[in-house]
């Protein structure tokens, strides 16, 4: 019962901390300006990958009516030179040139020479695919589709970018707080007076971390409500946010505490950042992976946070991914409860 | 003058030393930079990944190598499971003598498509279509330059960052105030606070373009780039120091001024050309464009841009001048 007072009002006296130093303010303006960067400054339509461009010269322009036909209209150029000279400008294009008739088909990729050969082989199969189909050459086709749930529609770019912001911005921003939390209390001397206070090294971690954990529930539904608006899918979404967000306070607590000042720390907190983002390259290119991406907690969380706002029919992930970031943050509690009591509340004594 | 700036650079310089700043504000994004250009290499040669049950033949495995990575995985049950992963992943297995390519459903529209064509082709047994290949001869992608580029800013923002926790610290610790009762003034303070900063920002971008381009870069102009960029970072350093008077209102400054100065070059890389007008006031856009210069067109000139980028954050600075006079009192 002492305990838990005590929790309740170190915990009123961290959020009225928080709340001084401006931390709610900082996270409303923040959440002000992703929110009108999602509804009206980033585009529905980014292309990340290499564009492609297409010059029709085949006898009776079968490709273009095809092209046209899917609604690609859009990357047919005039002339050889005009592709040329666009893919001169823009490095990100590569242009494909159909020529020859049914009879004698044929095409030239022209690549801009950085591009890895696998994915240039796999080009050309996608143009021979493409004639054929055009040109009603007549190679059956070896293999047929089967989807695993029904096909899903294309998520505009703007809404794509609310998972990532999730991660990067509303999760991580506990390890960033957190260790303002700790480096203000060291300098004003208030660690000491803790230290010698009956509330313990867990109380002390409780507290930062529900502090932290309330300020991303905060953020996360300043962001969500103006952009895709009160959705049931948001209650799912919660508990992803409560648990990383708790994870990574803690880890910050446990980093933090091994150094002196803030000044200190924010060089070091830039790596483990950067690592922590590393992961959405493979959102944006979801092809590519590498196996490290497992590892890191971003990595499953931002997919995980896209499937449940804008599902596609995924299902049996919610549950795996709840129990390992609960795992992940018993497992780095204990580390912020051993570094917490050498590092912080020892070293006054 | 000279002396007074001097001997506030050299305190910094003894406070940064004893306090291993200087280590940790040189390591750490040195740390970052090594750790990108592990992690290019992947991303540069990024490639299809196949899926395949042990059935499928032998040849036909070894053809897909020639598209993309090919993993085995045992049993319908087991390559759905790889298929429902995360990541686009198609699977390849026979049934009633036929190929199905497995799909999840919710692939980037090449995933869907390429498994297909690529079978077609292997499985057809002759070329359907005379394909030819027609380099431009570009040695690298854009993707590197990129990351060369945001690193560099990144390196002058470093910069101001050292300059912002610099002039907190200082109005934290009253330091600010002992120096109001010696000769230095305002602009002398400035001065020697964006020493330091500075020569981080420039030995930090030179490490950073070395680490990931090597000697492919010519570094004379990419050196005149940083120099004329680093406006930015002191702008950013400045803005910093005049609005936050403890390291807790610096992190809350911190974290919403990054977002101007890290996101334009960021929404540069995406954002169509018609809409870069819109920067053209912003000191951001001229340096992003100079590094582009550096970078990917090389035979542009840069010094438009340089002196674009210079005028337009000192004339930012410019503004911030009074506020800080009246902020510090010195």
């Amino acid at each position: 019962m002492t305990a838990t007072r005590g929790f309740y009002s170190l915990l009123k006296q961290d959020l009225v901390v928080a709340q001084r130093n401006g931390f709610f303010l900082v996270v409303l303006c923040l959440a002000v300006i992703f929110a009108i960067l999602v509804r009206f400054v980033i585009p529905a339509e980014v292309k990340v990958t290499a564009r492609e461009y297409v010059v029709d010269l085949t006898e009776g322009q079968v490709i273009s009516d095809l092209l046209v036909r899917k609604g690609l209209a859009d990357i047919l150029l005039p002339s050889e030179e005009e592709l040329l000279s666009l893919m001169q400008e823009d490095r990100n294009t590569l242009g494909i040139v159909f020529q020859g008739s049914r009879e004698k088909p044929g095409a030239v990729i022209h690549y801009q020479g950085y591009e890895p050969k696998k994915a240039l082989a796999a080009l050309s199969a996608a143009v021979s695919s493409l004639w054929n189909e055009a040109g009603a050459l007549g190679r059956p086709s070896f293999s047929t589709p089967v989807l695993l749930r029904p096909e899903s529609s294309k998520l505009p770019f703007n809404l794509s970018m609310i998972p990532l912001l999730m991660v990067t911005e509303v999760v991580f921003l506990g390890f960033l707080f957190v260790a303002v939390m700790v480096f203000q209390e060291k300098a004003e001397g208030s660690i000491r007076a803790y230290r010698v206070s009956p509330r313990g090294t867990w109380t002390y971690i409780l507290s930062k971390s529900v502090t932290n954990v309330i300020l991303a529930l905060c953020y996360g539904l300043l962001i969500f409500l103006p952009t895709i608006g009160p959705t049931s899918n948001l209650i799912a979404v919660l508990p992803l946010i409560i648990l990383a967000s708790f994870l990574m306070t803690v880890a910050g607590l446990s980093i933090s505490v091994f150094f002196d000042s803030l000044s200190d720390f924010i060089y070091a907190a830039l790596p483990i950042f950067v690592l922590f983002c590393l992961p959405v390259a493979s959102y944006f290119f979801p092809a590519f992976k590498m196996p490290v991406f497992e590892l890191i907690p971003s990595y499953p969380l931002m997919f995980g946070i896209r499937e449940i706002l804008f599902p596609t029919g995924k299902a049996g992930f919610y549950a795996p991914m709840l129990l390992r970031l609960a795992a992940e943050s018993a497992v780095v509690l204990l580390v912020a409860g051993w570094a917490v009591n050498r590092n912080l509340l020892k070293e006054v004594q | 003058m000279l002396r007074r700036i001097g001997n506030m650079i050299a305190r910094d310089l003894r406070y940064a030393s004893k306090e291993n700043i200087l280590i940790y504000v040189i390591v750490f994004p040195i740390v970052i930079t090594v750790l990108l250009s592990l992690f290019l290499p992947s991303l540069e040669d990024m490639e299809l990944t196949f899926a395949l049950d042990p059935a499928v033949p032998r040849e036909v495995a070894e053809g897909l190598r020639t598209y993309g990575r090919v993993q085995y995985h045992d049993g319908l049950a087991r390559l759905s499971e790889r298929v429902l992963e995360f990541d686009d992943v198609p699977g390849i297995y026979v049934s009633e003598g036929k190929y199905r390519v497995l799909l999840e459903g919710n692939e980037a529209s090449y995933v869907r498509e390429l498994p297909g064509a690529i079978l077609d082709q292997l499985l057809y047994g002759r070329e359907l279509v005379e394909v030819k290949m027609q380099s431009l001869g570009v040695g690298s992608s854009l993707t590197r330059e990129f990351v060369v580029i945001l690193t560099v800013l990144g390196s002058v923002i470093t910069g101001g960052l050292v300059i912002a926790l610099s002039i907190v610290e200082d109005r934290e610790s009253r330091s600010l105030q002992a120096l109001a009762v010696s000769p230095l003034n305002t602009l002398e303070y400035l001065l020697a606070k964006s020493a330091l900063g500075s020569l981080i920002a420039v030995f930090l971008s030179l490490a950073s373009a070395l680490v990931l381009m090597g000697t492919a870069i010519n570094y004379v102009r990419l050196t005149a780039a940083t120099l004329s960029s680093l406006g930015i970072g002191l702008l950013f350093g400045l803005l910093i120091g005049h609005v936050a008077h403890n390291q807790l209102t610096a992190i809350a400054a911190i974290k919403i001024l990054i977002l101007p100065f890290t996101g334009v070059p960021v929404a540069l890389l995406f954002i169509p050309q018609s809409i870069e007008r819109m920067f053209y006031p912003l000191p951001m856009y001229w340096s992003f464009e100079s590094l582009y210069r550096v970078v990917v067109a090389t035979d542009l000139p840069i010094v438009t841009t340089n002196l674009l980028s210079i005028c337009l954050s000192l004339a930012m600075i410019s503004l911030l001048v009074p506020g800080l006079r009246r902020a510090f009192r010195l």
